[in-house]
């Protein structure tokens, strides 16, 4: 397998894996007074 | 009505600077395909363009990776801020995290209202990559015709809208003094580290800052 190859298929992964981790974060964890309402 | 202005406006912008990645992709001799996999799988474009840049230049895939993905950690703060207000589970919080991207959070933290939020997340998430994926593949099949990408200016795109969208919320002197300092730390920090770790420097100043407030 080329570098491009490998390249394409290891940073797509990390990239969404990223993501979805970030948005499975509990709600509690963001409980300082700033985050914890809504936008604004 | 705003909103659908906002998102489109930011979708087509910075949607048109995909061109700019395609071409730039198969400068650095990726395929038309794998430039085309980047924009539809990695789908960040600093990411993107880190991987092409740092293969281009000679360097290994762990490299490239390596890089991509300190750049990419940005969007798993996004995911925590938007998850409480998305509220979504299954295929949708999966479809969520995919468009999880500058663009879309910023559309959406820039609007007074939760549902107008939500509605400019997904709008400019959607629209941001319908347009990118069109443009990155139209930039890599006229790469040859286009010469080179940088010299049409597109780069400036991107921190335009993302200007356009901070200006109004430049209202309180904290802010600004906030702005002020990002930007002397991103000055000092550019030219000896390594891409990524200025931008991450910044966001962990404004979280520092927002958190003693």
């Amino acid at each position: 397998m080329s570098t491009q190859w490998i390249a394409v298929i290891g940073a797509s992964v990390l990239a969404y894996a990223l993501k979805y981790v970030g948005s499975t974060i509990p709600e509690s964890w963001l409980a300082h007074r700033e985050y914890s309402g809504l936008i604004h | 009505m705003s909103v659908k202005r906002d998102s489109f406006s930011v979708s087509i912008t910075v949607g048109a600077y995909g061109v700019a990645f395609g071409a730039a992709a198969v400068a650095d001799h990726f395929t038309i395909l794998q430039a085309c996999l980047l924009s539809l799988l990695t789908f960040s474009g600093a990411s993107q363009f880190a991987v092409v840049g740092v293969v281009g230049a000679g360097g290994g895939a762990i490299n490239a990776i390596a890089t991509s993905t300190l750049l990419g950690t940005r969007n798993a703060l996004y995911g925590m801020r938007m998850a409480p207000l998305l509220k979504v589970q299954g295929w949708k919080r999966a479809a969520a995290a995919h468009v999880t991207i500058d663009e879309s959070t910023g559309v959406a933290l820039a609007q007074l209202h939760d549902d107008d939020a939500r509605q400019g997340f997904w709008r400019t998430g959607i629209g941001v990559f319908l347009f990118w994926n069109i443009f990155t593949l139209l930039g890599a099949i006229g790469a040859k015709a286009m010469g080179n990408p940088a010299a049409w200016g597109l780069d400036a795109a991107v921190p335009a809208a993302f200007l356009g969208l901070l200006w109004p919320r430049l209202k309180a002197r904290n802010t600004w003094a906030l702005m002020a300092a990002a930007i002397v730390l991103s000055l000092v920090l550019t030219p000896g580290l390594p891409a990524g770790l200025p931008i991450i420097s910044c966001a962990v100043l404004a979280i520092a800052i927002g958190w003693r407030e």
